[in-house]
C-alpha cells in the first residue's frame, strides 16, 4: 500500500463559505481513493473550465503520492470547493473533501514564488522592488515583516493593479459602490464630501502610507467621500478579493480593519442616537474602543428573553446593519408557525436594546433573532454604567424612555394600538392588525426591505400575459426573473434579483459576481457557475445555466412563427446565451497564463438579474402592457416598518 | 394556521374587500393621451358645429365631414400601431403601457371621429333597414360598424381584464402561496406528500388516496377501515388531500379568470382585422372615388 506523504498544516483559503468542512483522515482520504472507480463523473460536474483537462486518475494520484503534475497542481489551486462534485459521484465519495487534503498538502499559492516579470511590469517609471516594499511597509497593517511576509506583498501587488493619478483626477466618488481597497504609495490625495446642503465639504487629506476604500471592501457599503489626487500620486488599487486573501492568510490584517470598522460604524451611530446626544467626542471614541462588534449570520439568534441566552441587565445591544425578529413567548402553539414565539417587531439598523428590552416597543424582554446578516454592537455593562454616571442626562433619558413605554403598555393593556402614538385611543380591529402583521411579516421576514430595486407586479393590474419574462428572455437569452414569488396584499413581489444592500452572494474569489459603481450586481465574464452565489442566496433568485440547457437551433416553422410572437425588431429571440460560448475570464487571483483555449471554455454560468445594466431601460418594466411590473424601492414603496403597521390601521 | 381555520378564513376574505394599499403608479402617458385626445375631439366637434350650423345638407361626402373621415382612418392606422409595438418591432421607444394608452383613447376617440363623418346617420336616423345597407358607400356603414364594435370589444377587453385580474389577486391574497404557477408546485409537492405517507400502506389506504387525488372536491369517497397503525397517517393524508383540493380550486378559479382574459382578447384581435380590412377597403375606395378622384366609377 503506497504511504501517503505527509502532510503540512498549510492553511487552506477560499472556503469561508463551507465553514462545516471536516478534512479526511489519512486513512478516510486513502479509503476514499480505493472506492473511487474512476467514472469521472466528478470531473463532468466540477464547473471549474479546466477540469475538462483534468483526468481522475491524475487527480487520485497526485491525493495518495507526490506526483503532482503542473496540471493537477493548478487545477487544485483553482478548485472553488463549491460541492458539484459530490452528489454525482455513485460510490459516494467526498470528493470535495479529497480536494481539501490535496489543497492542505500543495498550500497556498501565495506561498510559493512571485512571477517577478509580471511584478516589474507593474512598477511606475523609476520604481525598484525595494522602493515597493518600503512603500508598502509604511502602511500600518503591513509594517511588520514578521506578520505580514514580502512574499504575500509581492503576490498582492502581481495581482493588483497600480494607478499614476494626475492631480485633479478623480480616485473613488461618494455614493458609488466599490469594493477596491487603495493604498497611498505616492503623492497627496482630499477626501470630500457632500452637505446636506450639497456644498462640498473638506473631509481630510491622504498622504503617503494612508489607505482608502476599507468600508466598501468590508461592508460592501458606499463610498462615503470623493477621493480626488491632489498632486501626482501612485495607488495600488487592490481587489476586494485579494485583500479577502491576505486576510485569509494574516488575520492580523482582518482584525486591523475590523477594528477600525468597527468603531468607526459605532462612533458613527451613537453620534446620530437621540439617547446619546450631549456625550463628548472623546467619550465616544472610548465606548466605542470597548464595545465588541458581532457579525451574525441569518436566522440566528443575538438573546432570549429567558434563559441562559439572555443578556446582562443594563448592557446595550445596537444594530449596526441588518434586520432582525423581536419575539416573546407565547402560549405553545399559538406563535408563529405554530410555535411558542409570536413575532411582535421587526428592527433595523440604529435600533438597540438595553438589557434585552425592547426599548422601542413595550420595554419588556424579548427575543431577538436575525433574518438576515446583521451587525451588532454590544456595549458591556461596565462601559454603560459608567457612562450614565458620568452623564446624568444620558441616564434620565433612559430612565424616562422605559417608564413612557411602561405606562403606554398599561394603558394599553384593553386594546391593541401603537403605545407610540398616545393621542389614539380608538380600539384598532384585530383582523386588520392581524393582516398588517401578516403583510408586514412577509415583508420583512421575507427580505423584501432588504432589498434596493426590488420588482414588483401589481396584481390588480397584472393579466399574466407573461410579456415581462419574455422580455427579459428576448434580451439576455434566458429570463433572468420569475413572475412567482411572496404575495402581499395585492403586490406580487417577483422572483428577480433584489440588488440587496448587503448581498450575501457577493462572495466569489474569482469575482463572478460584482457590483457597479451605479449598485446594481451583475455576472462577470470570470463567472464559471460554481453555484456558490446561488446556493447563499436567500431568495433563489440567481440560477445556474449550463450549456446543455440551451435548446437547439428552431426549425423552419418554428422561426417563422417565432417572427409573430417573438418579433424581428431589435430585440429578435436569442438562441443561446451569448456568455456561454465566451471564454471565462481568469479572476483576480489567477495570474497563469491558460495553456490553451480549452481549459477557458465555461460549462456553467449563473444568471441573474441585473436591472439590464448597459440598456436605458428594463425589458421587464419597458413590456409590461398594463404597467404592473414596476421597480421599487423597497422603504420608499412599502415605508417603513412603522409607516407601513400605521398605514394599515388607519 | 391550519387548513381548517384557513377554509374559514378564506371564505371570509374572498366576501371582505381586499384591503389595497400600495398601488403602482399609472403612468402619465395615460393622462396625456386622453388629454390630446380629447383636445382633438374638441377641435373636430367644433368644426363640426361650424358645419351644421352653416350648411345645408352636412354629409360624409363634404368638406368638412369628408376630411373628419380621414382624420378618422389615420387615428384607426395610428391605433393598429400598437400591435406592431407588441409584437412586431418591439424595439420602438416608449413603454408598452403607454401605446396601450394611446392605443385605448386614440381608438375610441376615433370611432367619435367616423361619427361625425357620418353625422350620426347610422345611430339616429332610421337609415339601415337590411343588411344590404352594410355595403353602402363602399362598406361605409359595415366599416362604421366594425369600428364601433372594435372599440366595444375594447372597452369590454380593459373592464374584463381589471376584473379577472382582481379576481386573481385576491385569490392570490389568500391562498397562501400565490399565483398560478406557484400553486402548480404547492400542488405538486402535496402529491408527493400524499404519495409518501400512502407508500407501503394497504391497498385500501392507496386506493383512497388515489381516488381523493381523481374525485376531487366528490366528498362521497367512503372512508376505509383501516387498521390503527394507519389511522394517524391516514388523518395526515387526508388534511394533505383536503389542503390539495382547496388549492385545487384556487388554481381552477385563476385559471378561469385568465382564460376568460385571453379568450375576450382573442375576440377582440379577431374583430380587430376584419374592421380593419373593412375600413382600410372604405378609406381606399372612398379616397381613390370621391378624394382624389383616380377611380371614376
Amino acid at each position: 500500500m503506497q504511504k501517503m506523504p505527509s502532510r503540512k498544516q498549510a492553511p487552506v483559503v477560499g472556503i469561508e463559505h463551507r465553514p462545516d468542512l471536516r478534512p479526511l483522515t489519512e486513512d478516510e482520504v486513502r479509503f476514499e481513493v480505493d472506492m473511487c472507480i474512476g467514472c469521472d463523473r466528478c470531473m463532468n460536474a466540477c464547473p471549474v473550465p479546466m477540469s475538462s483537462l483534468v483526468h481522475i486518475a491524475d487527480l487520485n494520484r497526485a491525493t495518495i503520492s507526490d506526483e503532482i503534475s503542473p496540471l493537477v497542481a493548478r487545477f487544485t489551486d483553482e478548485c472553488v470547493m463549491c460541492g458539484s462534485c459530490v452528489p454525482v459521484c455513485p460510490v459516494d465519495n467526498h470528493r470535495d473533501l479529497l480536494m481539501l487534503s490535496l489543497k492542505q498538502r500543495l498550500g497556498v499559492s501565495w506561498d510559493g514564488s512571485v512571477d517577478m516579470n509580471r511584478l516589474l511590469d507593474y512598477l511606475p517609471p523609476g520604481w525598484n522592488l525595494s522602493l515597493l516594499v518600503s512603500r508598502l511597509r509604511e502602511q500600518p497593517m503591513f509594517s511588520d515583516p514578521q506578520i505580514v511576509p514580502e512574499n504575500y506583498l509581492l503576490h498582492m501587488v502581481t495581482t493588483s493593479k497600480m494607478l499614476s493619478l494626475l492631480p485633479g483626477s478623480v480616485l473613488v466618488r461618494e455614493g458609488e459602490y466599490g469594493r477596491s481597497m487603495y493604498f497611498l504609495l505616492e503623492g497627496h490625495c482630499e477626501l470630500t464630501s457632500v452637505g446636506s446642503d450639497g456644498t462640498v465639504l473638506p473631509v481630510a487629506v491622504l498622504r503617503r502610507g494612508e489607505y482608502l476604500g476599507e468600508q466598501g471592501m468590508l461592508t460592501g457599503q458606499q463610498r462615503n467621500a470623493t477621493a480626488r489626487a491632489r498632486t501626482a500620486c501612485v495607488v495600488l488599487e487592490v481587489p476586494e478579493q485579494v485583500m479577502q486573501r491576505l486576510m485569509e492568510l494574516v488575520p492580523a490584517v482582518r482584525r486591523f480593519f475590523g477594528q477600525l470598522n468597527n468603531a468607526r460604524s459605532i462612533e458613527s451611530l451613537l453620534g446620530r442616537m437621540a439617547l446619546f446626544q450631549g456625550i463628548a467626542a472623546a467619550d465616544l471614541y472610548r465606548i466605542a474602543e470597548e464595545t465588541q462588534v458581532r457579525q451574525y449570520d441569518r436566522d440566528e439568534r443575538l438573546f432570549s428573553e429567558d434563559g441562559p441566552g439572555g443578556p446582562l441587565r443594563e448592557s446595550m445591544h445596537i444594530i449596526l446593519e441588518g434586520f432582525v425578529k423581536v419575539a416573546r413567548r407565547t402560549t405553545a402553539g399559538t406563535g408563529h408557525h405554530k410555535s411558542d414565539e409570536r413575532i411582535i417587531a421587526y428592527r433595523q439598523g440604529g435600533d438597540y436594546f438595553a438589557g434585552g428590552l425592547d426599548l422601542l416597543g413595550d420595554g419588556r424582554a424579548v427575543t431577538v433573532t436575525t433574518i438576515t446578516r446583521a451587525r451588532v454592537a454590544e456595549i458591556p455593562r461596565r462601559t454603560l454604567l459608567a457612562l450614565l454616571e458620568r452623564y446624568p442626562e444620558v441616564n434620565q433619558r433612559f430612565t424616562m424612555r422605559l417608564q413612557q413605554y411602561r405606562d403606554a403598555a398599561s394603558a394599553a393593556s384593553t386594546g391593541i394600538f401603537d403605545p407610540l402614538v398616545l393621542s389614539r385611543t380608538e380600539v384598532a380591529d384585530p383582523s386588520q392588525e392581524a393582516e398588517a402583521r401578516a403583510g408586514l411579516r412577509s415583508l420583512v421576514g421575507g427580505g423584501v426591505v432588504e432589498g434596493t430595486e426590488v420588482l414588483v407586479i401589481d396584481l390588480d393590474k397584472c393579466i399574466h400575459c407573461n410579456e415581462c419574462e419574455e422580455a427579459c428572455a428576448r434580451r439576455h437569452g434566458h429570463s433572468r426573473m420569475n413572475r412567482k414569488g411572496m404575495v402581499v396584499g395585492n403586490i406580487s413581489i417577483a422572483t428577480a434579483c433584489r440588488q440587496c444592500q448587503d448581498p450575501v452572494c457577493m462572495l466569489c474569489s474569482r469575482a463572478g459576481i460584482a457590483r457597479l459603481p451605479s449598485g446594481e450586481v451583475y455576472i462577470t465574464e470570470s463567472c464559471i457557475g460554481c453555484g456558490i452565489c446561488a446556493e447563499r442566496c436567500p431568495y433563489d433568485n440567481i440560477s445556474i445555466m449550463t450549456l446543455e440547457d440551451e435548446v437547439n437551433a428552431p426549425d423552419t416553422w418554428q422561426r417563422f412563427s417565432n417572427f409573430f410572437t417573438k418579433g424581428s425588431g431589435k430585440e429578435r429571440g436569442h438562441r443561446s446565451l451569448p456568455i456561454l460560448h465566451s471564454s471565462a475570464a481568469p479572476g483576480p487571483l489567477n495570474t497563469r497564463p491558460s495553456s490553451n483555449g480549452y481549459d477557458e471554455l465555461r460549462k456553467k454560468v449563473a444568471i441573474k438579474c441585473d436591472l439590464c445594466a448597459g440598456y436605458d431601460n428594463q425589458a421587464c418594466v419597458q413590456s409590461c402592457p398594463t404597467g404592473a411590473a414596476i421597480r421599487v424601492q423597497p422603504t420608499t414603496f412599502f415605508g417603513s416598518t412603522e409607516d407601513i403597521l400605521r398605514r394599515r390601521e388607519q | 394556521m391550519s387548513i381548517f381555520t384557513k377554509t374559514t378564513g378564506q371564505a371570509v376574505a374572498q366576501n371582505r374587500p381586499m384591503p389595497r394599499v400600495w398601488k403602482t403608479p399609472t403612468s402619465r402617458a395615460c393622462w396625456l393621451w386622453l388629454s390630446f385626445s380629447l383636445l382633438l375631439y374638441l377641435v373636430i366637434f367644433a368644426l363640426y358645429l361650424a358645419a351644421i350650423k352653416t350648411q345645408a345638407f352636412p354629409g360624409p361626402f363634404n368638406q368638412p365631414l369628408l376630411s373628419f373621415g380621414i382624420v378618422a382612418f389615420v387615428l384607426v392606422l395610428a391605433t393598429g400601431t400598437y400591435s406592431l409595438r407588441r409584437r412586431f418591432a418591439r424595439g420602438l421607444p416608449g413603454k408598452a403601457q403607454d401605446w396601450l394608452w394611446m392605443h385605448t383613447w386614440i381608438g375610441i376617440v376615433a370611432l367619435l371621429i367616423a361619427l361625425l363623418h357620418e353625422n350620426f346617420t347610422h345611430i339616429l336616423n332610421n337609415y339601415c333597414q337590411n343588411l344590404s345597407c352594410f355595403g353602402n358607400a363602399y362598406w361605409g356603414t359595415g366599416a362604421l360598424l366594425a369600428l364601433a364594435a372594435l372599440v366595444f370589444t375594447g372597452i369590454i377587453g380593459r373592464l374584463l381584464d381589471r376584473w379577472q385580474a382582481h379576481t386573481i389577486a385576491r385569490d392570490a391574497n389568500t391562498n397562501g402561496v400565490g399565483i398560478a404557477r406557484a400553486i402548480e408546485e404547492r400542488i405538486l409537492e402535496l402529491e408527493y406528500e400524499i404519495e409518501r405517507l400512502a407508500a407501503g400502506k394497504t391497498e385500501p389506504f392507496k386506493a383512497y388516496c388515489l381516488q381523493a387525488l381523481d374525485a376531487g372536491a366528490d366528498t362521497s369517497i367512503r372512508v376505509p377501515l383501516l387498521d390503527a397503525r394507519e389511522m394517524p397517517d391516514f388523518q395526515r393524508a387526508s388534511q394533505t388531500l383536503q389542503t390539495r383540493q382547496q388549492f385545487v380550486l384556487s388554481l381552477q378559479r385563476q385559471q378561469r379568470a385568465r382564460f376568460i382574459i385571453r379568450t375576450w382578447r382573442s375576440i377582440h384581435i379577431s374583430v380587430s382585422c376584419l374592421a380593419l380590412v373593412i375600413i382600410t377597403f372604405h378609406a381606399v375606395m372612398e379616397l381613390l372615388t370621391n378624394v382624389f378622384h383616380i377611380l371614376h366609377i
